[in-house]
């Protein structure tokens, strides 16, 4: 320790007056207690009055349900000729929503699973509702290729059971590793969401002043007490969890970018297509929790927890996979004019001048341009403009699928066999109703469940440090 | 099973994390071994404390892949190759690179069905009645109070002793646990 | 209680005995240089085909770390002041890089296709590229991708010494700045370098994902450079004290996700181009899966993915320097295996072949760019310690008990 070295050498970090920007923002705001945290989150769920800015909601959304059952209804008495599709474009609004949607569910799994990882703590104040964000939009999303096979009751035989038939699925086919993707996407989500539950469910249930709410929390609680033996393996079996869900989020939108580009279709068959679906998923979904905790953490007065920070930091990522899909974007046009393959070369002439050229201009500016704005910090600390951007890009994501399905669908090999593709009003309706059904389980998570993971937060406390005696 | 009946233990509630650490850490000093420590969070070090050590859930975790995604590569072959041979795309019926995508989504299925029905095996859960609900206090134990216990099995215990030595803790309050 | 700022006499570079290296790795370096020459003289031909794999291997560890380093600054954490100065200096070998390059120049017209003009006539594909596959703008275009990267890596260093200077928190988030801008950058540019250098190999191929498989490929090779760099270090005096099993695990974690994203890389374009099965794109692959280059294809996913995937994930692995090294070195080994079995099929087809010279001109290169290295290396200290935020994070231990 006796080297000279000069003053500034020695005391790195000794600079007075360090501007406030340079001051991390916390995660929780000062002044919660253990039992602040618990009291206001759980009194949410347990307080017997409802607000009614959530009947008016949750009517709306329930209408909106009822939207969804008439055009399924139509579409399975009236089969599904009642959709848009048609040669040559077979594959419309059902796949465009439902790579949509499984999209969106992407970010849940990403800030709950891959954000532990990094150890991102902010995290912490979000992961829950995103999670079930996913799950809700994974349902939305299984509605689509279930009813566009046209027969949802034989849906069955999409798995392998031994039959009196003597068949077997095609495991070769894209379309079948979807049915385990998604599936198994649904299921391990559940899984993560609801061990995530389990020691909330029993702070509900020691809250629960009804008994009905002690009962069912209790049963959800599986007698859980808080072991320090318990939490051990509970922390643990979450972090391989968290391990296990990050190669099968990835898996899952690679495999949905699989089922077209292992095709030859110009527009399709892209060996990018993989890192390109993921990042847009992402990008999506990021946008899509934006686009609901900003709303949510102003009406239920959560901005303690729902910081600035995180909202900034959230628009970050959007930033970040924004750029890779914008990357994506460059690499297709730029790769259709070096492959000198005529097909892939008109293809991209197509977008850009084709009869769905306004779709792709849209597209660049909603997708390509506005997640730019996120370059600036006043606006990523603007709940306004964050707003704004995400708006832009829950847009961008759905126009992304409809370049890609009925652009390229519709204009292939043949020119005696193009056509052009339009939605129908049923193709709406069912959209419009699977918006309805993503936000109206949403909202009654919102009033049954804690929408934040309250002995996360705990952990987040000043109070929860502890040191170890040394040994 | 007749329900049994008498002393379970003795629990001693502690008001923030860091004094409950610093009593699992006299306690197992002390010699006990039977002893458990409840919270609203998991803290660290705690369950090392208290003398418990990683479980197996790695292994268990490691298995179910191992085993999920081999048999979701076996299932593929077999119905594609053995069962059901269908020639498509001129591939050949062993076509592997088009099974991985399954036999990968297996794999994660059942690993994490270990890991999760795995942790509630190993911590004996579900378990609806556990005789430490039986203290008033204890639904604290999901908000911000803190919970040691020491059991009757220990063989160490000594009523007065081990009460003695709880409230020597800076417990705020010591409680009798019945089953 | 220590003063974590001081650099103690056995942080200096020069203690890590890191030095001692400098010279071997010079002799070698030369001999290998003069082996190359002679065999540039007695076959032109077979060392312009060999020179391109080994200049792509050494060349994927500096663009690696040129990149791995704005990103840990962007990332933070401790596992980048660990690594930070060797990415640094690493980077800084690309204008020694640039130099290295001409005899790649020198040679095109052995190595890739489009130098051929009766090919190109015939070749409807590369007829229609010529605006870009051509000689001129392939020279052009390395220039300006040599001068971007050592723009980078200059602007890196000037921010370092004006940071350890003011310690203004504002040059730090300008850095950042520069970093994120950098990344994007070094993406883009990386894309096209594979295309360039790698890509246009195989007459009229083409893949979209190729570009980020090269970019994953920079980042692992640099991770794997700096793990078996650390390794090393780890027993010395400079890093004994500071370095703990965490930053292991770290860098190991890092280099997990590397190797993940290389084999999701490569798989989903191997398995795009099995299915769809085109007369373009299929050629590339029945030209590497059958004979030698099968096997080496097989080896590549044994050893360069499940060997350590499953190495990675034990932490009595990662957390040990001599295991973790052990296991860097055998990334960085395959690293190699993997750049000659993408590259040289491009030219001799099925047949495998593996000449004297492209030892000589890997060990020629490698010996050149280790001693530059370690010249770049020399005359700072391991860590940065002047950094602002060091003493905050290695405040939780790793300097306490000294």
């Amino acid at each position: 320790m006796s080297e000279q070295a000069p003053l500034h050498e020695v005391r790195p970090t000794t600079q007075r007056d360090i501007p406030e920007r340079f001051i991390p923002v916390p995660i929780v705001e000062k002044g919660h207690t253990f039992a602040s945290v618990t009291d206001q989150i759980s009194s949410i769920v347990l307080k017997k009055k409802t607000p009614i800015g959530w009947w008016i909601g949750f009517g709306i959304t329930f209408a909106l349900v009822q939207v969804l059952m008439v055009t399924l209804a139509r579409v399975v008495f009236g089969g599904i000729g009642n959709f848009g599709i048609n040669h040559p474009v077979g594959w419309g609004f059902d796949i465009i929503n439902f790579v949509w949607w499984i999209g969106i569910g992407h970010a849940g799994t990403l800030i709950s699973a891959i954000l532990l990882l990094l150890r991102q703590d902010w995290r912490t104040s979000i992961n829950r509702f995103a999670e079930a964000m996913t799950l809700f939009a994974v349902a939305s999303a299984g509605l689509y290729p279930l009813f566009h096979t046209g027969r949802p009751w034989y849906a069955f035989w999409l798995f392998p059971y031994p039959n009196t038939m003597g068949l077997w699925p095609q495991f070769r086919s894209p379309l079948m590793w979807d049915v385990f993707a998604v599936s198994t996407y649904a299921t391990v989500s559940f899984l993560f969401w609801y061990v995530g539950l389990i020691p909330d469910l029993a702070t509900l249930r020691d809250r629960a002043r009804s008994r009905i709410g002690q009962t069912i929390y209790g049963m959800g609680a599986l007698g859980w007490r808080g072991s320090a033996k318990h939490w051990s393996r509970y922390e643990h079996a979450y972090l391989l969890l968290a391990g296990l869900s990050t190669p099968l989020v990835l898996s899952v939108h690679t495999i949905v970018s699989f089922d077209f580009a292992v095709s030859v279709i110009p527009g399709w068959h892209s060996t990018f297509f993989p890192p390109y679906f993921v990042a847009g998923a992402v990008f999506a979904g990021f946008a899509m929790v934006l686009t609901l905790s900003i709303p949510i953490r102003k009406i239920f007065k959560l901005q303690d927890f729902i910081t600035m920070k995180h909202l900034e930091n959230m628009g970050k990522v959007m930033l970040a996979t924004g750029l890779i899909v914008f990357y994506a974007y460059i690499m297709e046009a730029f790769f259709a004019w070096y492959s000198g393959n005529v097909y892939e070369r008109y293809m991209i002439l197509n977008r850009q001048h084709g009869p769905y050229k306004h779709m792709y201009m849209m597209l660049i500016i909603c997708n390509g341009l506005a997640p730019q704005m996120m370059w600036v910090k006043r606006f990523r600390t603007s709940a306004t403009m964050l707003f704004i951007t995400a708006m832009f890009v829950n847009v961008g994501m759905w126009l992304e699928r409809f370049v890609i399905i009925p652009t390229s669908l519709s204009r292939d090999y043949l020119p005696s066999s193009w056509g052009t593709y339009h939605g129908s009003p049923w193709d709406w309706s069912m959209f419009v109703g699977s918006i309805g059904l993503f936000l109206c389980l949403l909202f009654l998570f919102l009033r049954l469940l804690p929408m934040i993971s309250i002995f996360e937060m705990r952990t987040m406390l000043p109070e929860a440090d502890v040191h170890e005696a040394e040994a | 099973m007749k329900p049994r009946t008498g002393l379970y233990g003795v629990l001693a509630e502690f008001p923030d994390p860091q004094s409950l650490l610093d009593a699992a850490e006299r306690t197992t000093t002390a010699g006990y071994t039977n002893v458990d420590a409840y919270s609203p969070f998991p803290i660290h070090g705690l369950a090392e404390a208290i003398g418990f050590h990683r479980s197996g859930l790695s292994q268990l975790v490691l298995g179910g892949g191992v085993i999920g995604g081999l048999g979701g590569f076996f299932m593929c072959w077999y119905a594609n190759v053995v069962s059901y041979p269908l020639n498509s795309g001129g591939k050949p019926l062993n076509s592997w690179p088009a099974f991985i995508p399954i036999a990968f989504e297996c794999a994660v299925l059942l690993a994490s069905f270990a890991a999760v029905l795995g942790m509630l095996g190993l911590n004996g859960l579900p378990m609806p009645y556990h005789p430490v609900f039986n203290v008033p206090r204890f639904d604290q134990a999901s908000r911000d109070r803190f919970f040691l216990s020491i059991q009757v099995r220990d063989p160490k215990f000594d009523h007065d002793a081990v009460r003695g030595f709880l409230m020597g803790l800076n417990a705020t309050e010591v409680t009798d646990v019945d089953w | 209680m220590s003063q974590i700022g001081v650099p103690t006499p056995e942080q200096r570079v020069a203690s890590t005995g890191i030095g001692r290296w400098q010279t071997p790795a010079l002799v070698i370096g030369v001999i290998g240089a003069v082996l190359s020459i002679i065999g540039l003289v007695v076959d032109p031909l077979q060392f312009s085909r060999s020179y391109l794999p080994s200049y792509l291997f050494w060349f994927e560890i500096a663009a690696g770390a040129l990149t791995v380093q704005m990103l840990q600054y962007i990332t933070g954490g401790e596992w980048g002041l660990m690594i930070r100065r060797p990415l640094g200096a690493a980077g800084r070998t690309l204008p020694w890089m640039a130099l290295l390059f001409i005899p790649v120049i020198l040679g095109m017209k052995h190595t890739y296709p489009w130098t051929n003009a009766e090919l190109v006539r015939t070749n409807e594909a590369l007829s229609k590229t010529t605006h870009y596959l051509n000689p001129t703008f392939f020279i052009v275009r390395a220039a300006i991708y040599f001068a971007i990267m050592i723009g980078l890596s200059l602007l890196l260093r000037r921010y370092a010494r004006q940071f350890s200077e003011t310690r203004s928190p504002y040059v730090d988030v300008h850095r950042r700045g520069l970093s994120a801008a950098g990344i994007l950058v070094m993406v883009l540019l990386l894309t096209f370098v594979s295309i360039d250098w790698q890509m246009s190999l195989e007459a009229g191929w083409t893949s979209t994902i190729f570009g980020i498989s090269f970019v994953v490929s920079c980042g692992l090779s640099a991770f794997a450079f700096v793990v078996f760099l650390l390794s090393r270090l780890a027993m010395t005096r400079a890093m004994a004290e500071i370095l703990r099993p965490s930053h292991l695990r770290d860098l190991g974690n890092l280099t997990l996700a590397f190797i993940m994203l290389w084999a999701y890389t490569s798989f989903s374009q191997f398995l795009l181009v099995w299915y769809a099965n085109l007369k373009e794109e299929i050629p590339y692959y029945l030209k590497r899966e059958h004979g030698v280059w099968g096997w080496i294809a097989a080896i590549l996913i044994v050893f360069h993915f499940f060997l350590p995937f499953f190495m990675l994930l034990m932490r009595s692995i990662k957390d040990r320097a001599s295991t973790i090294g052990v296991l860097a070195m055998i990334i960085l080994v395959m690293r190699y295996v993997d750049i000659y079995w993408l590259t040289a099929p491009s030219y001799y087809g099925q047949t495998f072949r593996y000449s004297w010279m492209d030892l000589t001109t890997l060990f020629g290169i490698g010996g050149l760019w280790v001693w530059l290295f370690i010249v770049q290396l020399k005359g700072q200290t391991i860590l940065p310690i002047h950094e602002t935020w060091v003493e905050e994070a290695l405040r939780e231990g790793a300097v306490r008990h000294a």
